[in-house]
Formats: structure tokens, C-alpha cells, sequence
């Protein structure tokens, strides 16, 4: 499996700060070519969620940052970037673990059963209403053998030695093609295929609703084009709307 | 410059007998011409013209200009969030802030960051100058269109 452009322009580094911060400092300084990689075998400054820290020892992950240029998404549309690389990544995952629940948990992160794999952090540069540059930065779990309880890696689900310049080469090729086809304007299809991958669409669940500060019983019914989650009471039937800061999964 | 030295500036002119003063101070413009005047208007770049009422040598109040004159006399720009999220300061918790009140920022330079669903927006100014207010507390909710930063170019 091979990519067009995600990672033709490819940069290794044994270890960085963060690699997105790498890309940031590259297109001060230069036009730089869209699927232009920079990967690293250890972040010293790798972000998650904001201000939370992605736990790596060196060379026991992936953790890249690819640069696309989306100038066809607007500002409103940027949630769409995410859910297809989301959908990439998951397919990705899912594509090594053949035999294993995979899913895409709201907004992004990818889990195994009920494990983190994989994480991204995208970060948007504007120009007007839209979006000039996207930096993704992924992280996934690949051969890391002491995790915390709620996380997991390739190796720990299959037991399986991988090739890590082989696992990049057929991400890119994931990726790249959840690309082309948002850049297709396939937009129905992504929300589709999305919610399809979501933990816990319609299925009953528990949450936490950080409002109320009270758990409650119920089923993903979709979500919002700006990206935010509708959940259905169980027991009373009323469709809630929530943010991310306003629920937990349980 | 205020209202108030608008309008001493306009009975100058028309004591003066002259027919057309430029004033510059800093980014702020003035063009007072008199009626008197035969010439086309010139087309010159300029923030405000007001024209001074009378050309006679008696002492003119100019009573109607004041009125003419808009009440901002406000050269500052605003930048504005482009989307519903949360505003950073900060690039991360840990770091010193994009910018601060007095800082002088060029075109382009990222003033902030705001975050909707994990997707992190970088505000780039639209122009150069120095941040005289910034109206949002970090780690707050803005809304679309929501005033962030005042520049004075």
C-alpha cells in the first residue's frame, strides 16, 4: 500500500519536543509541501488534550505530524478534518488487529475494546474563513509493554513484532485516502463511516455529565456538525446535546 | 485629538482666513478646507475632513461641526474569534502567553489559540501594531464573532 504525497517529504527525528511544534517552526521558515512528515522516536513536549502529557519511551510508538493544506474546508467545517482522520486511523488500527473491536471514541481518540491505541492533536493555521494549514499529530501505541490499565498497544493486543517504517507507510496510505476523499467533497459518507466507528453508538452507556455532577444511562444518536455529541436520557427519552468538557464516558 | 480640539482646530482655520489646513499626528489625520475655496476637492487619503463653516473673519462658533464629527475618534482595530470555542492565551499551560497588553505584533504573528472538539485554531493578526486591550480572560468561552484583542496599528 502506497501513498501519493502523505510522507513523501519525510523527516526522522530521534527525538524532538513535539513534532508538531517541528512543523509549526518549518512553515515559518519555508512553503512547505503538503503530506510533509515529521516523525520522531521520542517527544520530550508531546501534547495530548490540552496540557496532558503522551506518555512514550523512545522508539515504542508512532508519533508524527503530517502538514495538509485543507483550503477547501471552512473554519465551520473543520470537524470533518478530524472525523477522517479519525476514520483513518481506525481503519489503520483495525486493519493490524483484524479480530479485535476497534472504534473511534468521541471526538478522537481510537480504542482497543475499551483501551487507548491511538490519539491525535490537530491544530489549524487561518487564513479568513479558512483553514491555510492543518498540522496532525498522531500518536499510536506500537510496541509499549507497560501502559496504564486504561491503555493498550499493537503489540500487547497481538503479541506480534511490527516494522515501524512499514506501520508509517500504510498509515500515510490510510490517511491519504480518507483525504482525498473529504477533499472529494464526500462529506455524507465520513459522517457515515464515523458514526458507524463510534464507541457506543446507539448502544446504551454510562456517562458522567459534568453539570449535574450525576451519571446517567444512555445512547449515542449522533453528532453535531461542529463535532458535539447527542445522547438520548434512557430514561426519560430527552436528547441531550453535550460539549467536550461536559461528559465522560464511563 | 478629541472633539474639543476639533473644534478650537475649526475657528482657527476660520479666523486664519485661510483656506486649507493638514494636520498629522502619529496615525490620526486631519483636512480642514474652507468654502471659500474655487479648486475641486482634492482626493487626498485622510481619516476625517470637516469642513470649517464659515471663511468670514468674525469669530465663528461653528456650531453645526461638532455634530458632523463622529463620536469615536478611534483609530484601533479589533480582532475578532472567526468561531465558537475556548480562548488560550497560552500556547500550552505551562508557557508564557502568545502576546500582552503593549506588546507591539506583526502581521501574521499567532495572538492566540482557540480550541473547539480538540481542533486547535491559531489567530494570526491582520495587522501590525501594539495590543492595547485584550477583552477575554484565557481558558473562557468565546463566541463567533466575539471581540478578543484591541490594536492600535
Amino acid at each position: 500500500m502506497d501513498s501519493i504525497f502523505i510522507g513523501k517529504n519525510y523527516t526522522f527525528l530521534v527525538s524532538t519536543d513535539s513534532t508538531n511544534t517541528r512543523l509549526k517552526e518549518l512553515l515559518k521558515l519555508e512553503n512547505v509541501l503538503e503530506g510533509t512528515v515529521i516523525s520522531a522516536g521520542f517527544q520530550t513536549d508531546g501534547r495530548g488534550q490540552r496540557g496532558a502529557t503522551w506518555e512514550s519511551k523512545a522508539d515504542e510508538n508512532i508519533l508524527l505530524s503530517i502538514l495538509l493544506h485543507p483550503k477547501f474546508l471552512s473554519i465551520q467545517q473543520q470537524f470533518l478534518l478530524s472525523q477522517a482522520i479519525a476514520i483513518a486511523v481506525q481503519k489503520f488500527i483495525n486493519y493490524y488487529l483484524k479480530d479485535q473491536v476497534v472504534k473511534i471514541k468521541w471526538p478522537n481518540d481510537i480504542f482497543v475494546g475499551n483501551k487507548k491505541i491511538a490519539g491525535m492533536l490537530i491544530e489549524n493555521i487561518l487564513e479568513a474563513n479558512f483553514i491555510k494549514y492543518s498540522i496532525v499529530g498522531i500518536g499510536i501505541n506500537i510496541k509499549q509493554l507497560e501502559v496504564l490499565p486504561t491503555a493498550t498497544s499493537l503489540k500487547l493486543e497481538s503479541n506480534m513484532e511490527y516494522d515501524h517504517k512499514q506501520l508509517e507507510k500504510d498509515l500515510f496510505y490510510f490517511i491519504e485516502k480518507e483525504y482525498l476523499l473529504l477533499r472529494s467533497g464526500a462529506y455524507a459518507i465520513i459522517k457515515e463511516t464515523y458514526l458507524n466507528s463510534l464507541l457506543g453508538f446507539n448502544e446504551v452507556r454510562k456517562f458522567y455529565i459534568t453539570q449535574s455532577e450525576q451519571e446517567m444511562l444512555g445512547k449515542i444518536l449522533g453528532v453535531l456538525d461542529n463535532g458535539m455529541l447527542t445522547i438520548k436520557d434512557d430514561s426519560s427519552g430527552i436528547h441531550h446535546t453535550f460539549d467536550l468538557k461536559e461528559i465522560k464516558f464511563l | 485629538m478629541d472633539v474639543k480640539q476639533i473644534q478650537e482646530l475649526i475657528r482657527f482655520v476660520a479666523k486664519a482666513g485661510v483656506t486649507e489646513v493638514s494636520l498629522e499626528q502619529g496615525d490620526f489625520k486631519i483636512t480642514i478646507k474652507t468654502q471659500g475655496e474655487e479648486r475641486a476637492p482634492q482626493a487626498v487619503h485622510q481619516v476625517y475632513q470637516v469642513p470649517a463653516q464659515a471663511a468670514a473673519p468674525a469669530p465663528v462658533a461653528a456650531p453645526a461641526a461638532p455634530a458632523a464629527i463622529p463620536a469615536a475618534v478611534d483609530n484601533t482595530i479589533t480582532i475578532k474569534s472567526p468561531m465558537i470555542g475556548t480562548f488560550y492565551q497560552k500556547p500550552s499551560p505551562d508557557k508564557d502567553p502568545f502576546v500582552k497588553v503593549g506588546d507591539k505584533i506583526n502581521k501574521g504573528q499567532v495572538v492566540c489559540v482557540i480550541e473547539a472538539m480538540k481542533l486547535f485554531n491559531e489567530i494570526e493578526a491582520e495587522v501590525s501594531g501594539t495590543i492595547v486591550k485584550i477583552l477575554v480572560n484565557d481558558s473562557s468561552p468565546v463566541e463567533y464573532d466575539q471581540p478578543l484583542f484591541v490594536i492600535e496599528p
